[in-house]
């Protein structure tokens, strides 16, 4: 008796969630955007919603939660709904991130992945021009011949300090950690001579460095954007060097496999029209990049794999 | 490129951008608890499908229009619109107590005017001199900066200085649950996560206000025959204040530069040295131009002031001109220092649009101003629900957090208890403004003590010295205003 | 003189601030220090020191400051009347109940929904504010004023700006 009520109960659950996924979506889809308006993150969420609209025919509604490197967000909404109609937009580097330098308990297993649907065109280590280090191996030996004499600008808790701790304890770097704030902070402080060295978004370093004020020593992607190539990386210094940071769609854990099926499928078709790499060109000098949901899964793994394997070094208690 | 520029604004498309901005900016100046920020967090996803010329124009027209809007509130309601209007209550609302509601709106409006032509005419012509001044403000030029903003506290105090730097201190406590700055390690969150971006702002003054209007009901009715010709003062009055708006057009400016800091504290600033270089500093407080005058004109001037670092070096000074700066980055417009070559058109696009902004918000606000006066008519207990209704939403809108209508009513609780306990808030503000930006910055100086001590730092020393010279000068000027207070109770 | 009479308002907030100033001094201990790269030699303690102390100190000063008048007072024998605690609440009627009811409508936004809730409080407000004579005469505006703020200010809101007031019991299709 219990155990055939516990079959049709079955039955009937994967009958309502098929027949739910089949007519997928009929109204409003909601995605809560992790970092505030203005920002990369928001700006490419609210490009793929735009996109989803036209594909799926229903309305998209973007919000943002902010706080916390995009925590209060992910924190709020990991239990959300799981009707299909709620996502959260993300990047990677919070996500991994957080977890990594312990803000948050969990990662990117607390969710449900749908895609993983672009790159950013990545942060770059600079100094000033005037300086006489050429690429990264010129200051790392030269923080080691005058240990704590290079001043090296960071901000705790996100890939910035990342960096600084795999540049410290696996690059055997000795610069003067100084404590600079986000990345317009860090860019003041490299400017007012504050400090000689720092990592800072190539979209806000690229003008200066075509003045000849600063120069980029390399870029902390894995590899050079595809529209600004043959830049050295940091990986190839120090192969643990590498940020990358990729925008992510999430579901709350729990929502059905067909629907972030079908919504990866819709964030595939919108990824492969021209509409989309052009904007990903203008925007972060990227192509489209975009995976299935196992491709997502995997990749947000591996990425995960090498924060999670850095942790000793990152010396939080 | 000039021209271009001129010309990719004059366009009626665009002119009607500006105008809507401005209009919406106003509305949401005006309405407590939804702030110039809020507007164009919201008007940001609006202008990503526009042209880069209208995206921009509208975003400044939103800033100018909200900016400028907070004076209405004030004036009328004794609530600041936005943080940047506190100092204009001081003495707008007993104005408007004295049945001059309509000669101080009119004062706030023309003197926004005029702060910000000052704030754009110096963005114009000098930004990038004082753009090599701002990069030498780093972690011990900011802390003295705090440390010499946070002196103010003790003029604003008034004649009982415990209960002011309690409130103050109280204001920096406050600000100190959250996130640390620098190594972003939780404080008193009492592990909920939603306490871990720390109390906001705006949620702040809106509890303050709340606590403010249930208490004095009977400020909300006001003499029915507001007369109302032109902007409501003379032009020898206007020629009169010219000195004093310049003063507080360039404390305006100079506080704009430097990111961090922003209109909240500089109407406040500017109101505090206006009143001690008075002749009739005692007459502050009871409802004169001057003091509308300069907190008017300051936060207006703050606008062009921080448009400089964020144009000029792509570095924005507040949380308003963080939005404008993505908005320019989403159009492909990057700030920095090479603006001018590569997007020269675009900057003057920018120039034209803010001037056009601020005569729009001139026009709108002297026509608005009748009908502003008439939302006094509203009867108080119907205008007062709805007034909460509005800051419940603000507060929510915030950080689209429920939690922080929670903290609002908190905060109104505890403002109400501290108005019962004659204990000032308008310190408090500026303590939780300051705080955060003081621990950051003591923070770092702590790290660089070794390597780089102070004596290397002429701007840091000059601040300290001017610290203790305000904190002598506004204690012995309390200290006189309290003498003379008992004086009169003796006398009576 | 007059000022000296109010020597309770010294006092009493004195002893509030003090305890608060304790209880938050004494959570201090429980944050978590940052030690590791870049750590910053003046750590997340001390500002809360710092202003917790102060605090202490500034709440001790009211305090002594109460007492002295307090002793002043009763010197030259001119201690006011105490009035009772009832008849002084009463009188504030209206500010207790407007903060009752607003706790109640935020409290329950959440689970009812942003448009019920801001009808019946808005209702509510404007009765609290009303005196009580004239409440027949503004019953029926009071509900048409309620009821056209709630709907209309979750439209412009909710559904033109995308803040995300609370939906509640009944979906409006979001």
């Amino acid at each position: 008796m219990g155990k055939k009520f516990l079959c049709a109960a079955a039955l009937l659950l994967v009958l309502v969630s098929s027949s739910f996924a089949a007519d997928w979506p009929t109204k409003t889809i909601n995605i809560y955007v992790t970092h505030a308006a203005g920002g990369d993150t928001d700006y490419m969420a609210r490009q793929l919603g735009a996109q989803l609209e036209k594909i799926l025919g229903v309305s998209v509604v973007l919000s943002n939660v902010t706080g916390s490197n995009g925590a209060t967000c992910m924190q709020q909404y990991r239990n959300g709904a799981k009707d299909g109609y709620t996502f959260i937009a993300t990047n990677t580097a919070a996500l991994n991130g957080n977890e990594a330098t312990g803000m948050v308990d969990f990662g990117y297993n607390a969710f449900e992945p749908v895609a993983v649907y672009g790159i950013q065109s990545g942060e770059n280590i600079v100094v000033k021009a005037s300086s006489p280090y050429k690429t990264l191996q010129d200051l790392i030996n030269a923080s080691k011949e005058k240990p704590g004499t290079i001043r090296l600008g960071i901000s705790m808790g996100g890939g910035v300090y990342i960096m600084a701790c795999v540049l410290m304890n696996i690059g055997k770097a000795q610069f003067n950690i100084i404590e600079a704030g986000d990345a317009a902070n860090r860019l003041t402080a490299l400017l007012g001579d504050a400090i000689d060295a720092t990592s800072i978004p190539y979209s806000s370093a690229a003008d200066y460095i075509e003045k000849g004020e600063l120069r980029s020593l390399c870029t902390v992607l894995s590899k050079s954007p595809t529209l600004l190539p043959g830049q050295p990386a940091a990986s190839d210094v120090i192969p643990e060097l590498k940020l990358d940071t990729e925008y992510a769609l999430l579901a709350p854990k729990g929502t059905p496999p067909e629907i972030v099926k079908a919504m990866n499928d819709a964030v595939m078709k919108a990824c492969a029209t021209p509409e989309w790499k052009k904007i990903v060109n203008d925007f972060s000098w990227q192509d489209p990049f975009y995976f299935d949901v196992e491709g997502s899964i995997a990749n947000l793994k591996a990425q995960r794999d090498l924060f999670m394997s850095l942790v000793p070094i990152l010396e939080i208690e | 490129m000039i021209l271009e520029g001129i010309l990719a604004v004059c366009q009626p498309l665009t002119i009607l951008w500006i105008a809507i901005g401005v209009v919406v900016g106003i509305i949401f100046g005006a309405i407590p608890g939804l702030t110039a920020t809020m507007a164009i967090v919201m008007f940001l996803p609006v202008t990503y499908s526009m042209s880069a010329s209208q995206g921009i124009a509208m975003l400044m027209a939103l800033y100018i229009g909200g900016i400028s809007g907070g004076l209405i509130s004030a004036i009328l309601l004794n609530i600041p619109g936005t943080p940047s209007s506190v100092a204009t209550c001081f003495d707008g609302k007993p104005m408007a107590n004295k049945g001059q509601a309509g000669r101080a709106l009119g004062t706030g409006v023309v003197f926004s005017f005029v702060g910000t032509l000052i704030g754009i005419a110096i963005l114009i012509v000098l930004a990038p001199v004082l753009c090599a001044f701002a990069l030498k403000f780093q972690a011990y030029e900011y802390c003295a900066l705090a440390l010499f903003s946070l002196s103010m506290v003790v003029a604003l105090t008034g004649t009982d200085m415990p209960k002011g730097l309690i409130s103050a201190v109280l204001g920096a406590l406050l600000a100190t649950v959250g996130l640390a700055p620098i190594d972003s390690r939780p404080r008193f969150t009492f592990d909920l996560f939603q306490l871990n971006n720390g109390f906001a702002l705006v949620v702040l003054l809106i509890g303050l206000f709340f606590a403010e209007s249930v208490r004095k009901k009977q400020d909300f009715t006001i003499e029915e025959n507001v007369k109302m010709k032109g902007a409501g003062f003379t032009f020898a009055e206007f020629l009169a204040q010219i000195p004093n708006a310049i003063v507080s057009a360039l404390i305006g400016v100079g506080i704009g530069i430097l990111p961090g800091i922003g209109g909240g504290v500089s109407c406040m600033i500017s109101y505090t040295v206006s009143k001690n270089t008075s002749k009739h500093r005692e007459l502050y407080g009871t409802g004169i131009m001057d003091g509308v005058v300069a907190s008017e004109t300051a936060n207006n001037a703050t606008i062009g002031g921080a448009v400089i670092p964020l144009l000029s070096l792509g570095i924005p000074g507040d949380p308003a001109t963080a939005m404008l700066l993505g908005g320019l980055m989403i159009h492909n417009v990057a700030p920095g220092p090479l603006i001018y070559e590569k997007n020269g058109a675009v900057v003057y696009a920018i120039f034209t649009a803010m001037l056009i902004a601020a005569v729009f918000m001139l026009l709108f606000m002297l026509w608005g101003m009748r009908f502003f006066v008439s939302v006094l008519k509203i009867p108080k207990n119907y205008l007062l629900p709805i007034v909460m209704v509005l800051c419940g939403i603000g507060a929510i809108g915030n950080a689209n957090q429920l939690f922080d209508t929670y903290v609002m009513v908190g905060f109104g609780l505890m403002a109400y208890l501290m108005i019962k306990a004659k204990i000032p808030t308008v310190p408090m503000i500026l303590g939780f403004i300051l705080g955060p930006t003081f621990e950051q910055n003591l923070r770092r100086v702590s790290q660089l003590a070794s390597s780089d001590p102070f004596y290397n730092h002429p701007i840091f020393c000059v601040l300290i010295v001017a610290t203790i010279l305000v904190i002598i000068f506004s204690v012995r000027a309390n200290l006189k205003d309290a003498a003379r207070e008992r004086e009169q109770e003796l006398s009576e | 003189m007059k000022k000296d009479k109010q020597y309770k308002l010294d006092i009493i907030p004195g002893i509030i601030i003090a305890i608060f100033a304790i209880f938050y001094m004494s959570k201090i201990s429980g944050i978590r220090v940052f030690k590791s790269l870049g750590a910053t030699p003046l750590t997340n303690h001390f500002i809360p020191w710092l202003w917790g102390g102060s605090m202490l100190a500034l709440s001790l000063w009211l305090i002594i400051r109460g007492i002295l008048k307090y002793r002043k007072l009763k010197a030259l024998n001119a201690l006011p009347e105490g009035e009772s605690l009832f008849a002084a609440l009463w009188e504030k009627r209206e500010v207790i109940f407007s903060f009752i009811a607003l706790a109640l409508y935020v409290g329950f936004m959440d689970s009812i929904g942003f448009v019920i809730t801001t009808c019946i409080y808005t209702f509510v407000q404007i009765l609290i504010l009303t005196p009580v004579n004239k409440w027949g005469k503004n019953f029926i505006p009071a509900l048409i004023t309620a009821i056209i703020a709630g709907f209309l200010l979750f439209y412009i809101f909710r559904v033109m700006l995308n803040v995300l007031l609370p939906v509640g019991i009944f979906g409006f299709g979001l």
